[in-house]
């Protein structure tokens, strides 16, 4: 899946793929269209913010590292403040 | 993965069960250890038993590569993880037909001593094919996965990296060779030397430095693939990839020059073979923990 660089959704999709590689964007895409119901390019900041707990929730759930859990739920929230 | 496969794979197995305990063993063999044929049946046993236990544990491995395969198809890892997959599948796969083909080409061998020549050529080809199978597709994958890398490394192997090939070609060529002429002047493979250089030795070579390669291109995805956790996730299944192939390269060197190393009377070889199946399914039980800990990740 080719993601535009300057959008919401394709920095989500940078962050996540720091983490999760290869799979970063499949989760991050998933997460999108089951819990906010709408097309991933679509992702605003409020959508975002509203997904995060979601997504940290989940993420929690691969790993017992907790500083990886906060760093990970950290970066998302940056995108909100930073982020288009 | 398909259901009728694992069917399939069972009912392989349960053939070369009945086949390892109903079939009779060489009277030669038996007058050699001297035991009775009943006593070799009850041995047999023992052997069967853990190797179809091996045998499960590499299905096992395979499958679960294989569905996790299956659930990122559509992404640019797909296609390549999927030949992986279909490599391991065939090395299982291997593993209960040639101990079958063994096991039945013995028998005909054993009453039909004329057709001796013909079962061991058979025996020996049939295990090179599926090696060449199985080692191509893991090599076309591995090298179609390294190749997703953003920024792969050139393969640059060093010059000193040759001598590993040169040794494995120089002893293995030395090996299928030496001894290969028992007192009565026939040869162990029943081929002419230069057939069996040409025939085995040189594609079995080249099958391993396939194989060697994969393991090192695996091993380098891991190392430079994004992602703490994903990389954390594929560890295991590099690990056990580069393990089972490893392992493979030796068990086929050791099986191709089991009839030479049989009238060298080495029985305690059959144990190094009951280690490397047992590293075998240590590597496939990797395989299997890595592809689940990836599969988490697709399923959350």
């Amino acid at each position: 899946m080719v993601v535009a660089n300057d959008t919401l959704y394709s920095k989500a999709v940078m962050v996540t793929e720091e983490y999760l590689g290869p799979a970063g964007e499949r989760f991050i895409r998933r997460h999108i269209t089951t819990h906010l119901k709408i097309e991933p390019e679509a992702l605003d900041k409020n959508s975002l913010r509203s997904l995060i707990n979601w997504l940290s929730i989940t993420f929690a759930l691969l790993t017992n590292d907790a500083k990886n859990v906060a760093s990970f739920t950290r970066d998302l929230k940056l995108l909100t403040v930073n982020g288009k | 993965m398909k259901r009728k496969y694992i069917w399939i794979f069972i009912i392989l197995l349960a053939i070369y069960a009945v086949l390892s305990l109903s079939l009779p063993t060489d009277p030669q063999v038996l007058a050699k250890h001297n035991i009775s044929q009943a006593k070799a049946h009850w041995l047999g046993l023992t052997i069967t038993v853990p190797f179809v236990l091996i045998y499960l544990t590499a299905l096992f491995g395979s499958v679960r590569v294989s569905n996790y395969a299956n659930s990122v198809k559509a992404s640019k890892e797909g296609p390549h993880l999927r030949k992986l997959a279909s490599g391991l599948l065939i090395l299982t796969f291997s593993l209960p037909i040639i101990s079958i083909a063994k096991r039945i080409l013995s028998y005909i061998a054993l009453n039909q001593p004329h057709l001796k020549p013909e079962t061991t050529i058979i025996k020996n080809y049939l295990g090179l094919l599926l090696a060449f199978a199985a080692f191509y597709m893991i090599g076309r994958g591995a090298r179609g996965l390294y190749a997703t890398l953003k920024n792969p490394d050139l393969f640059k192997p060093s010059y000193f990296l040759l001598i590993g090939p040169i040794i494995l070609a120089s002893v293995y060529t030395w090996l299928i060779t030496a001894q290969n002429y028992n007192q009565q002047g026939q040869s162990a493979y029943f081929l002419p030397e230069w057939l069996v250089v040409t025939t085995l030795a040189i594609p079995y070579i080249f099958i391993w430095c396939i194989g060697l390669t994969a393991a090192y291109q695996i091993y380098k995805y891991k190392v430079n693939v994004k992602g703490s956790l994903y990389r954390h996730a594929f560890a295991n299944l590099s690990a056990g990839m580069v393990f089972i192939v490893i392992v493979s390269v030796f068990i086929q060197l050791i099986t191709t020059l089991s009839e030479q190393f049989n009238r060298l009377n080495l029985t305690p070889l059959l144990g190094v073979v009951y280690l490397l199946l047992v590293l075998y399914a240590v590597g496939f039980g990797l395989v299997a923990r890595g592809a689940q800990k990836l599969k988490k990740i697709e399923d959350v």
